[in-house]
């Protein structure tokens, strides 16, 4: 057999694994991190080509949203104008900035008796900072609606300014934009003034750093947690150290491919590493605990006792492995790229960790074998008590425990019912961080760092000079400002035609020229060409908002939100496209595209993903059961308990408003993988005392009182584990490892509990 | 004394180069007085060529006017697309204060009188600016001769141009390539304001005309957006007779000199 040949030359093996893990552990650094929603989603999905074509033909609006608020109330003075103006001088020269808009930079066009006079609104070179400038600026802020919210808040006690980042950059770049960004601000901005940096740059740098430390933070701590408790189990050094070298290796293989593959790491694979030491360790000590009960038991040889280990150890580890591979892997089905990286690594960190806890500890124990001290008796008595009483209980009347079960499960459905699915980058940070208050600051004051652009197309050049569709763009604007209060703002297209239109005319109105008699012309033909020259005034500073400085076939208008989570999106989208099929001319195209619908196709991928990845999980599951067992009915029985603990994790989850994201939705399959181990554990216990003693209650009172403190051991260190995720500085990894910890529990119980009641109630017979 | 010897002969080449190197304002004055027409009459095609390779024509007719004292005027008459077709411009450049510039537009059938800096903006939507499209006064800049070098079939002097004011440009310095004997810059690479390359401006053909050095035709290409924009001299006359009445606000209103 291969695998004792393997054992019998351990020092070469221990020589081989550590010169691999050496290269792998090399390959680390070179990992990189990205937590762009952009990048979550796959390349070819409809959401993400739409953006693509619509950043290609407008420019990406990347951008870091700066507000600056003076703590009188008034920012309106020399002082603080001259910081503005300075601020976005240095924020023009930092490098991968492409476009700096702040009230210096901004023009304003004004009408005057002979024509029109443009400049801008505050002229760096010019501003002495006299009471009538600021009069001037504040009169010209308030003469047209588009500077409303977007340079200047309501009140006029702060000031927007955007540093919009260039296309396509790296992480690394971004990070050093925020970074410069906020350098140049702590120099320049006095204690009078607040500034708030937000927007998705700024989120996804946050995300990336708090990130870094999270992993600095956390797999020293879950590391300790498991060293506790493994030494709690063993009261030996041995104990502790040969599971975790096991886990060790394997994280360090993982990794290393990883960076080899050029895989990044989002937030979510921050819990890879914490998985591997969580879920790992129970392999480890399967194998060490063996070795131990063996020697004590004979006085044998080194390599019998391996032999012997091995032989009993090999298979139910190996079956652990598999079926919680087959839990994580199950989420290789999600579209969404972070959770598909995220189950191919833990799966085969997994296999490594097995592979490892296989191979390197039987030969380290081979090696450095010393006759040890007797291992102290187990410390599983008042478990035991508990599990006694748990099943006198339960056991005392079954119509009272199935009512229990029955009522359990009915509440649980009320709960998942009330489920809500929402991933907004924002949303992962508490709200008392930093980002998150700069978020809602400029929420409050301004329209908000979430937009989405409704891009309108004709079927040829100039199309988009024709009144009848620019109508249609202003009238879609209004109907989402009145309708809904969560939209912010709407810019468009047409407000710089209205905007020429008001200053040109005679009549002065700002309004899209529709009438041709009104306007002394003859056809709708005549209007376009009037838009046409419009257009040419602006001499092709539009290009923003039109894909033609003169004959545009294709504008744009940017839907603002003041809400933080997608669910609006779901709603407003479906909405847009509805009013387009009312009420757009005939030969035009609407499509709506941005970071927000990408944000909300994050969300349709997850809830597929769900479904789908739970489905394969306990299939195959039930499948692994119905085989080891040859019987349909036990798989179905060991399927119950996940069920339960999965259901009862929707129904906290619904109940709580925890939402359905990214790293929440892996619950599930990852209950499915960890959770089926106790069932197994339980299963094979049972059949053993099933086919000795013959009867239910016999068998269930001795499975309990053999292996039942163990599955509680184990999935209350496992839980543990999971635990530590409460300290990460992400929302949704403490509500990953709140819910593992708590389904940990709910499977484990149920293995206990609803696998030898259902046992009891169908009846299905143990093959030999 | 073998090194100071050495030391010696490459202070005496130092200054030997030094008085052969021609200086870089020179360059530029004999580039800026080269010699032309009084008037210029031509018909301009613009093509635009957007990042894809999509081509979009534009078509003006452009006259201009200088006065004793070297200050232009400039009138434009917009021929396609059809939507701007009849629209005029006219600037006239004034000694000390900033160029008068009205428009007129057939559809509004007004003139507007336009009070812009409008230099960094684009012309019609290409790849030129205002600015491009016109004369910058030599000592607006300083200059600095690079080197000599040969340029397709051109020899030519490579100058560094920079604003003496900062704020006096759109670009952070402009690298042109003046070919010897003609005094006509051949190529120009423009700087954007952190120093990266943002378009490179190449005249394609360069004929003689009436006796002018008179360039024909111009690509001017930006790097960072991957546009281009090719301006095609269709008609080209120096010293035409034009009516002084086509420099007036009348004429573009009524399109009659």
């Amino acid at each position: 057999m291969m695998y004792r040949k393997i054992l019998s030359h351990p020092k070469l093996v221990l020589g081989i694994t550590g010169f691999i893990t050496l290269l792998f552990a090399l390959q680390i650094p070179k990992l990189r991190i990205d937590n762009d929603p952009a990048s979550f989603i796959p390349k070819d999905h409809p959401t993400y080509l739409a953006k693509e074509r619509t950043d290609e033909l407008f420019g990406e609006d990347l951008a870091l949203s700066i507000g600056l608020r003076d703590r009188s109330g008034k920012f309106f003075t020399r002082e603080n104008l001259k910081i503005l103006i300075e601020l976005s001088e240095k924020f023009k020269d930092i490098p991968n900035v492409s476009d700096v808009t702040s009230l210096t930079t901004t023009d304003y066009i004004e009408g005057t008796a002979e024509g029109i006079t443009v400049s801008p609104l505050l002229d760096p070179a010019a501003f002495e900072g006299t009471e009538e400038e600021i009069e001037r600026l504040l009169e010209k802020l308030r003469s047209w609606v588009v500077y409303d919210q977007a340079l200047v808040s309501r009140d006029f006690s702060a000031v927007q300014i955007l540093v919009v980042l260039e296309r396509k950059l790296s992480e690394e770049q971004r990070e050093q934009v925020y970074h410069d960004t906020l350098r140049i601000l702590r120099h320049i901005v006095g204690d009078s003034l607040e500034y708030h940096v937000a927007g998705t740059p700024a989120v996804t740098v946050l995300v990336s750093e708090n990130m870094r430390s999270d992993l600095k933070a956390l797999i020293p701590l879950v590391m300790i947690v498991v060293i506790l408790t493994l030494y709690a189990s063993f009261r030996r050094w041995a104990g502790v150290l040969l599971p975790m070298l096991s886990i060790t290796i394997g994280t360090i293989w993982t990794l290393g491919i990883m960076a080899l593959c050029n895989v990044t790491l989002s937030m979510v694979g921050t819990v890879i590493p914490v998985i591997l030491v969580a879920v790992g360790s129970a392999y480890g000590i399967h194998i060490v605990h063996r070795y131990y009960e063996v020697e004590r038991k004979e006085d044998l040889s080194p390599e019998t006792i391996l032999h012997e280990v091995v032989q009993d150890v090999w298979k139910p580890v190996f079956l652990a492995g598999i079926t919680t591979l087959i839990g994580f892997g199950s989420v290789v089905t999600s579209r969404v790229l972070p959770m598909r990286d995220f189950a191919i690594f833990t799966s085969l960190g997994v296999l490594f960790v097995m592979a490892n806890a296989l191979i390197v500890i039987p030969c380290i124990l081979q090696v450095r074998h010393r006759t040890l001290p007797p291992l102290p008796s187990s410390s599983g008595s008042t478990t035991l008590h508990i599990l006694e009483w748990l099943d006198a209980r339960l056991f005392h009347s079954k119509p009272a425990s199935i009512l229990l079960f029955a009522g359990i499960f009915a509440l649980s459905l009320l709960g998942a019912h009330r489920l809500i699915v929402d991933n907004s980058l924002i949303e992962y940070f508490k709200k008392n961080t930093e980002v998150y208050q700069s978020d809602v600051f400029l929420r409050t004051h301004f329209a908000g760092t979430r937009h989405f652009s409704v891009v309108v197309s004709g079927s040829k050049k100039g199309d988009l000079t024709d009144p009848r569709v620019l109508q249609f763009m202003d009238g879609l604007a209004n109907h989402l400002l009145q309708k809904h209060p969560e939209v912010s703002k709407v810019l468009s297209f047409t407000d710089f035609i209205k905007r020429m239109n008001s200053l040109l005319q005679p009549n002065g109105l700002y309004e899209i020229p529709a009438n041709p008699e009104k306007y002394g012309l003859n056809s709708t033909s005549d209007l376009k060409d009037l838009i046409s020259q419009y257009l040419l005034l602006y001499s092709g500073n539009l290009s923003k908002w039109a894909d033609d400085a003169l004959e545009p076939q294709t504008a744009r208008m940017m839907v603002q939100l003041r809400t933080p989570n997608n669910s609006f999106t779901r709603i407003v989208v479906p909405e847009i496209y509805t009013y387009a099929q009312n009420h757009l001319p005939e030969g035009y195209q609407l499509e709506i595209s941005g970071i927000a619908l990408i944000e909300n196709t994050l969300v349709d991928l997850i809830v597929n993903a769900q479904v789908t990845s739970i489905s394969i999980s306990l299939a195959l599951v039930i499948l692994v059961i119905i085989l080891s067992y040859r019987s349909f009915w036990i798989g179905l029985i060991g399927a119950l308990p996940l069920m339960t603990s999965i259901l009862i994790n929707f129904a906290l989850m619904g109940f709580t408003r925890i939402p359905l994201d990214i790293s929440t939705a892996m619950v599930a399959s990852v209950t499915t993988g960890i959770g089926i181990d106790y069932t197994i554990h339980f299963l094979s216990s049972y059949s053993t005392a099933w086919k000795t003693v013959g009867s239910h209650g016999d068998a269930r009172r001795k499975t309990l009182t053999t292996v039942g403190p163990a599955i509680l051991y184990n999935a209350v260190s496992v839980g543990a584990g999971f635990a530590v995720l409460l300290l990460s500085q992400f929302k949704p990894l403490n509500y990953f490892g709140l819910l593992i910890s708590l389904t940990m529990l709910t499977s484990s119980i149920g293995a206990l509990t609803i696998v030898p009641m259902a046992l009891e109630v169908f009846n299905p017979r143990f093959k030999d | 004394m073998k090194r100071s010897i050495g030391i010696a002969a490459g202070l005496f080449l130092l200054w030997i180069g030094s008085l052969s190197a021609l200086d870089g304002r020179e360059i530029m004055l004999r580039v800026d007085k080269r010699p032309t027409g009084k008037t210029s009459h031509a018909l301009v095609r613009m093509d635009l060529v957007d990042s894809r390779g999509q081509v979009n024509t534009r078509s003006v007719e452009m006259f201009s006017v200088k006065d004793e004292k070297d200050l232009k005027k400039l009138v434009i008459v917009f021929h396609a697309p059809a939507s701007v077709k009849n629209t005029r411009y006219l600037a006239v450049e004034n000694e000390g204060r900033d160029d008068d510039k009205w428009i007129y537009l057939p559809a509004l059938k007004r003139v507007r009188r336009i009070a812009a800096s409008e230099g960094g903006s684009s012309f019609m939507g290409s790849d030129f600016t205002y600015d491009d499209m016109s004369d910058r006064d030599v000592d607006r800049d300083n200059h600095k001769f690079l080197r000599e070098e040969s340029l397709g079939s051109y020899q030519c002097y490579v100058v560094e141009s920079v604003a003496k004011d900062p704020q006096d440009s759109q670009y952070s310095k402009r690298i042109s390539w003046i070919a010897k004997e003609l005094w006509i810059p051949v190529k120009i690479e423009l700087y954007d304001k952190k120093g990266n390359l943002q378009k490179i401006a190449t005249m394609d053909r360069i004929d003689t005309l009436q006796g002018f050095v008179t360039p024909l035709q111009t690509t001017m290409k930006n790097v960072q957006k991957g546009t281009a924009t090719v301006l095609v001299m269709e008609k080209f006359v120096w010293d035409e007779p034009i009516p002084s009445g086509l420099f007036t606000t009348r004429y573009l209103e009524t399109g009659k000199p």
